[in-house]
C-alpha cells in the first residue's frame, strides 16, 4: 500500500471500514453459498459459516488495527532512520539545508513583495469590482477624462452602481489653527468616491450630491491620522468650522483608520483633507483634468461596463462634436492594475531573477543528493538484496528528502523575514504599497511549495535512480560515470544563469554608474528645496503673488549661511508644464499651429545664479524684467540647438501659448538669453528644450492658475551641507505670511537621489542575487569536482603508479572544470541574447551587446570556477598512489 | 535462525497458496489449505484478514477486487516479487524448523 494512501486511510476511517467490512462479509456470503450448495438450509447455512468464522466485529477490529498501526509506525521509522543517516552526515545536511534555505529565502522575500504589491487585492471591500476608465486611442491611452465626459457617464451609466472621480491635480491644504502652520496633502473628489470605494466615515457622513453643487459652502472629510495629530481625536469635531487656506470649512466626517487611497499620489504624501469637487454641470471644457473610478453591479463583467461606458462616450461625442471631435474605446482596468503597473516591470525583473537563483538552488540541491547517493550506493545495493522494494526504498529516500526540505524551508523563512525587512528599507518610495509587505498565507504557501518542490521533486530524480542499483553493481563504474554526466549537466546549467544572472547585473551597475556620474547641468550640491502651496484667495493675483515672493526671497537670502535664493514652477527631477511656442517670422511645420512644444518654467531672477545654471548667450533674467518692461524669456541649449540651428537665437522673438485661447494669450517676448541643459523629469532622459520667463511677467489668468494648481518650488543655495536650515526657513515664510507654512524640505542631492531610487533598488537587488548564484555554482563546482576526484582516488592513483605526474593530474582536474565552465559561458551567452531584449529596458547609457561587461563577467564566473576547482585538483594531485591502489 | 511462532506458519502457507494459485481471495486460501492438506489444517478463518494485511503492508502480496465466479464481488491478493523472497525465505526458515524439531525429537 503506498505512503499516500496509508496516511489518507488513517484520515478516512469509515472508508477503510467499509472496504473492511465487504471484504469479510464476502467471505461470509461466499461460505454461505457453498452450504446452500451442500445440501443446508439457508437459515443453518448462515448459522454454520458464522461459527467458522468467529467474531465478526472483533476480527474487523483487528484487521482495522493492523492498517492503521502500520501506517504510523513505518513513517516514524522512516523518519527516525532519516534522522540518523542525517546525523552521521551533517556536512551533507547541513550544505543541503543551508542552500536550500538561502533559495526559499531569496525567493519568498521578493514573492512576499509581489504578493503584497501586485497580488493581494486592495483593501476596500469587493475591491475586485473597482475598475478605472482608460482612454483607448490609436496612440495610445490616458486615464484621465473630462468634466463633461464623466458627468455624461455618471448620469447615464446603469453597468456602475457608483461612479466617482477625482481632480488629477494633488492638492495641498494650509492649516494654520491648532499649532504650527502646516501643509496637508489633499484631494478633491466627487459625491460618490468614497461610496466607489465602499468606504464610509467613521464619524459623521459622507459626502452627498447636495455637498458636490457648485456653490454650496465648504465642506471636508478628514483622515483618520490628521483627525488624530491635530484634533486630538476630537470627537465633536463633525458640524464644526476649521480654516483651510484661511477659509472656514465644516468638517463632515472623520475616515476610518488605515484608509488609504493609492491613486495618483506617491505613497509618501497620504491624503488627509477630501473636499467636493463641485464639478459644474454645464461645463463644456474638452481638458482631461478627472481620473474616474467605477464599482461595477453585482452581476455585471468588466466586459459589459466597458463597452456601455464606450457607447456613452460615442453618444455624447455625437452630441457634442465641437467639443469632442471623436471618441475612443474606454476599457476598464481594474483599479488595482492601474495603481500598481508602475512597479510591474520591476518586481517581474527580480522576480525573474529570483527564479533563476532558485534554479541554481534546486540543481546544486540535486547535485548534492546525487553525490550523496553515490555514497551510499553500497547500502542501497545492500537493502535492495535483502528483499526492499524499489518502492520502499525510494520512499526511505523521499522522507530523509522531505526532512531536509523542511528543515531549509523553516530555515528560509528566517531568511525571507529578514531580507525582507531590508527590501522594505531599501524600497524606492515610487512603488505604492511596498511598504506594506508582510507576510500571509499566500507567501506562507509560496514558501512552502518552493521547499517542497526543490526537495522533493529534485531530491526524486537521485532517488529514482538509486533505488534501482543493485547490489551487485552498485559499485561499479558505470552509474558513477552516468551520475558524472547528470551532475555535469546540472553544472554547466547552473554556470550560464549565474553568468545570466551577472551579466544582467553588471549592466545594471554600469547604467547606475553611468546616472549618477551624470551631469545633470546643475550644482546640486549645498542646495536645500522645498514647496509652498499658496492660497489662491491670498496670492492668486499676479500682483500679490510677485510681492510674496519677492518679500519671502529677500528674507530667505538674509539667513546666515544662504548665498542666493530663488522660486521656479517646477525643480529639475519634477514633472514640468509643456506649452506651445511660436517663433516670429519663422516656419509652421505642417499641421501644426505653433512652431513647437517646450518645458515651460517661471522663475524668479536669481534662478540661474542659484542653481548655477550657466549662461552661454546673452543674459539671464534681471530684476529690471518687470511687468512694466518688455516680455523677455530665455531659452535652454536643447531648445536652440532645435529651433534655432545656426542662428543665434538672441534677439529673436516668440510667442507663447498663443492659440490656447484668451486666457493664456501672451505677448510676443524677446529671447535675451540661451543657458545651458538642466535636466528635467526623469534623469536618464537627455533635457528636453525648455523656456524660462519671470513670474513678474506673467499674465494674471496664469498667476492664479499657478497658484491654483501648483505648489511653488524654491531653491536656496547654501554656503555648507548645514543640516537644521529647514527650520530657519519655515521661520522665515512664516515671518511674511504667519500662516503660510512649507513643505517637503529636502536637499537637492535627496531629490536627486530618490530619482535615482529605482535604479538603486533593482541594480543593488540583482547584485545580490548575482552573488549568491555565483556562490552557489562555486559551491556546486567544488562539490562535484571533489566528488569526482573521490571516485576516482583508485583511476588517479593507477596513472601516477603508471608515471603521471602531479602537473598532468593536476591538468586533468582542472579541464574536467574548464569544459564544465565553458559549457556554461556558451548556454548563458545564448541565454543572454534571449533575455537582451527585455534588459535593454532597465538600462541607461549602456547596451546589452556592451563587450567589456560581458567579458568582465565571464572572466568573473571562469576564474571562481576555476578557484573553486583548484582545491579539489590539488587534492588529486598529492594522491599517494600507493595509498590509493592499498585502498581498494 | 527465523521467527518460529504460527504467525510465521499461517504467513507461509497463505505465500505458497497464493504462489501455486496466483490469485485468490481470502475465502479460496482458507478452503485450498483445508483442501491440499487433507483437511489436516484448518485456518482459523478470523485470524486470516488481519496477516493478510499484514502481509500487504509489508509488500509481500498486493490485492484487487474482482468478480468470482459466482458474481460475487471478492478482495483477490497475489505475490509481489517482494512476496516471492519472503516465500523462499520462509521455505528455508520452515526447513530449519522442521529439521530441528526432529533433531531434538530423535535426542529424546
Amino acid at each position: 500500500m503506498s505512503l499516500f494512501r496509508r496516511i489518507s486511510n488513517l484520515f478516512s476511517r469509515s472508508r477503510v471500514d467499509r472496504k473492511i467490512d465487504a471484504e469479510l462479509r464476502s467471505h461470509i456470503e461466499m461460505r454461505v453459498a457453498d452450504n446452500v450448495a451442500a445440501g443446508m438450509a439457508p437459515r443453518e447455512a448462515r448459522r454454520d459459516a458464522m461459527l467458522r468464522f468467529g467474531n465478526l466485529t472483533k476480527t474487523r477490529e483487528r484487521v482495522n488495527g493492523v492498517d492503521a498501526v502500520l501506517a504510523v509506525e513505518s513513517i516514524a521509522m522512516d523518519a527516525r532512520y532519516a534522522f540518523r543517516q542525517l546525523a552521521r552526515s551533517p556536512g551533507f545536511a547541513v550544505a543541503t539545508i543551508l542552500t536550500i534555505s538561502l533559495g526559499v529565502g531569496a525567493s519568498t522575500a521578493i514573492f512576499g513583495v509581489v504578493n503584497s504589491v501586485l497580488v493581494r487585492p486592495l483593501s476596500y471591500p469587493h475591491a475586485e469590482r473597482i475598475v478605472q476608465m482608460e482612454k483607448v486611442t490609436t496612440t495610445g491611452s490616458s486615464y484621465t477624462a473630462s468634466i463633461p465626459l464623466f458627468l455624461y457617464w455618471r448620469d447615464h451609466s446603469r453597468t456602475l452602481q457608483h461612479l466617482g472621480a477625482y481632480s488629477v491635480l494633488p492638492v495641498g491644504f494650509n492649516i494654520a489653527e491648532r499649532g504650527m502652520p502646516e501643509r496637508i496633502p489633499g484631494l478633491r473628489v466627487s459625491a460618490d468616491f468614497f461610496r466607489v470605494l465602499g468606504v464610509a466615515p467613521q464619524l459623521g457622513r459622507n459626502f452627498t450630491t447636495e455637498d458636490d453643487q457648485p456653490g454650496s459652502r465648504r465642506v471636508a472629510i478628514l483622515g483618520e491620522s490628521l483627525w488624530h495629530r491635530r484634533y486630538n481625536d476630537d470627537r465633536e469635531i463633525v458640524g464644526k468650522s476649521i480654516r483651510i487656506d484661511g477659509e472656514p470649512y465644516t468638517v463632515i466626517g472623520v475616515l476610518p483608520q488605515g484608509f488609504q487611497f493609492l491613486g495618483v499620489m506617491p505613497t509618501s504624501s497620504a491624503v488627509e483633507i477630501w473636499t467636493p469637487l463641485q464639478l459644474p454641470t454645464t461645463s463644456r471644457d474638452p481638458r482631461s483634468v478627472l481620473e474616474c473610478i467605477g464599482r461595477l453591479n453585482a452581476v455585471v463583467t468588466r466586459e459589459q461596463a466597458a463597452s456601455e461606458v464606450t457607447s456613452l462616450s460615442r453618444r455624447l461625442a455625437a452630441d457634442l462634436p465641437t467639443v469632442f471631435p471623436s471618441a475612443g474605446e474606454i476599457a476598464l482596468p481594474a483599479l488595482q492594475q492601474r495603481i500598481t503597473e508602475d512597479a510591474r516591470p520591476i518586481l517581474m525583473l527580480l522576480f525573474g531573477a529570483v527564479g533563476f537563483v532558485l534554479l541554481i538552488v534546486c540543481a546544486n540541491v540535486a547535485n548534492l543528493l546525487l553525490a550523496r547517493m553515490g555514497d551510499r550506493a553500497g547500502e542501497i545495493g545492500v537493502r535492495n538484496a535483502l528483499g526492499a522494494s524499489r518502492l520502499r526504498i525510494i520512499r526511505q529516500l523521499l522522507t530523509e528528502n522531505l526532512l531536509l526540505a523542511l528543515s531549509g524551508g523553516a530555515l528560509g523563512m528566517v531568511v525571507a523575514w529578514l531580507a525582507n525587512k531590508s527590501l522594505i528599507a531599501a524600497a524606492p518610495v515610487t512603488i505604492s504599497r511596498f511598504g506594506a509587505t508582510s507576510l500571509d498565507w499566500r507567501v506562507l504557501s509560496f514558501a512552502v511549495g518552493v521547499s517542497l518542490l526543490t526537495g522533493i521533486l529534485f531530491g526524486l530524480l537521485p532517488a529514482v535512480r538509486s533505488s534501482s542499483m543493485g547490489g551487485r553493481d552498485a559499485r561499479r563504474s558505470t552509474s558513477t560515470r552516468s551520475h558524472r554526466r547528470v551532475s555535469g549537466a546540472l553544472i554547466v546549467a547552473e554556470t550560464a544563469l549565474s553568468l545570466m544572472l551577472l551579466f544582467a547585473a553588471g549592466l545594471l551597475v554600469a547604467s547606475f554608474l553611468k546616472l549618477q556620474q551624470l551631469n545633470p547641468g546643475f550644482n546640486y550640491n549645498q542646495l536645500a528645496t522645498f514647496e509652498t502651496t499658496l492660497s489662491v484667495a491670498k496670492y492668486g493675483s499676479q500682483a500679490s503673488l510677485e510681492r510674496f515672493l519677492e518679500e519671502a526671497l529677500q528674507r530667505i537670502q538674509r539667513l546666515p549661511g544662504v548665498e542666493s535664493a530663488a522660486s521656479v514652477s517646477s525643480l529639475p527631477t519634477e514633472p514640468t508644464l509643456d506649452f506651445p511656442f511660436t517663433i516670429e517670422g519663422g516656419a509652421i511645420p505642417p499641421h501644426g499651429e505653433s512652431s513647437g512644444d517646450s518645458h515651460y518654467l517661471i522663475v524668479s531672477s536669481d534662478y540661474f545664479q542659484t542653481m548655477e545654471i550657466p549662461v552661454l548667450k546673452g543674459r539671464q533674467i534681471e530684476q529690471s524684467d518687470s511687468g512694466h518692461s518688455p516680455g523677455v524669456v530665455v531659452i535652454n541649449q536643447a531648445m536652440a540647438r532645435q529651433y534655432f540651428p545656426n542662428e543665434n537665437p538672441v534677439g529673436k522673438r516668440i510667442v507663447i501659448a498663443q492659440n490656447l485661447g484668451p486666457d493664456f494669450a501672451d505677448e510676443p517676448r524677446e529671447i535675451v538669453g540661451v543657458v545651458g541643459d538642466a535636466k528635467a523629469d526623469e534623469l536618464n532622459d537627455s533635457a528636453p528644450p525648455s523656456m524660462y520667463t519671470p513670474f513678474s511677467q506673467i499674465s494674471p489668468h496664469l498667476a492664479s492658475l499657478l497658484v491654483g494648481t501648483i505648489p511653488i518650488r524654491w531653491a536656496v543655495r547654501t554656503k555648507s551641507d548645514s543640516e537644521n536650515l529647514a527650520k530657519q526657513l519655515a521661520d522665515a515664510m512664516l515671518q511674511v505670511d504667519p500662516e503660510q507654512p512649507i513643505a517637503e524640505s529636502r536637499t537637492m542631492r535627496e531629490l536627486l537621489s530618490d530619482a535615482l531610487g529605482r535604479w538603486r533598488f533593482n541594480m543593488l537587488l540583482l547584485v545580490a542575487f548575482a552573488g549568491i548564484a555565483l556562490f552557489l555554482a562555486a559551491v556546486g563546482i567544488y562539490g562535484v569536482i571533489s566528488y569526482t576526484v573521490a571516485q576516482r582516488t583508485h583511476e588517479i592513483g593507477v596513472r601516477m603508479a603508471l608515471g603521471a605526474g602531479r602537473a598532468s593530474i593536476l591538468r586533468m582536474v582542472l579541464k574536467e572544470g574548464g569544459f564544465l565552465l565553458g559549457g556554461g559561458t556558451i548556454f548563458g551567452l545564448c541565454g543572454i541574447t534571449l533575455m537582451s531584449r527585455i534588459l535593454n529596458e532597465f538600462l541607461y547609457g549602456i547596451t546589452v551587446g556592451n563587450p567589456l561587461i560581458l567579458a568582465g563577467v565571464v572572466s568573473l564566473i571562469c576564474s571562481v570556477g576555476l578557484i573553486a576547482a583548484w582545491r579539489p585538483a590539488c587534492r588529486a594531485a598529492s594522491i599517494d598512489p600507493v595509498q590509493a591502489l592499498r585502498g581498494e | 535462525m527465523a521467527k518460529n511462532d504460527l504467525q510465521g506458519a499461517l504467513e507461509l502457507l497463505v505465500l505458497k497458496t497464493l504462489s501455486q494459485i496466483g490469485s485468490l481471495h481470502g475465502y479460496g486460501i482458507v478452503l485450498h489449505i483445508q483442501r491440499a492438506s487433507d483437511d489436516l489444517l484448518r485456518v482459523e478463518e478470523g485470524s486470516l484478514y488481519p496477516a493478510l494485511h499484514r502481509m500487504e503492508q509489508n509488500g509481500w502480496i498486493r490485492s484487487e477486487w474482482a468478480l468470482t465466479e459466482t458474481n460475487r464481488k471478492a478482495k483477490y491478493y497475489e505475490l509481489t516479487a517482494a512476496g516471492r523472497r519472503q516465500l523462499h525465505e520462509a521455505e528455508k526458515n520452515f526447513e530449519h524448523l522442521v529439521k530441528g524439531v526432529r533433531a531434538i525429537l530423535r535426542y529424546a
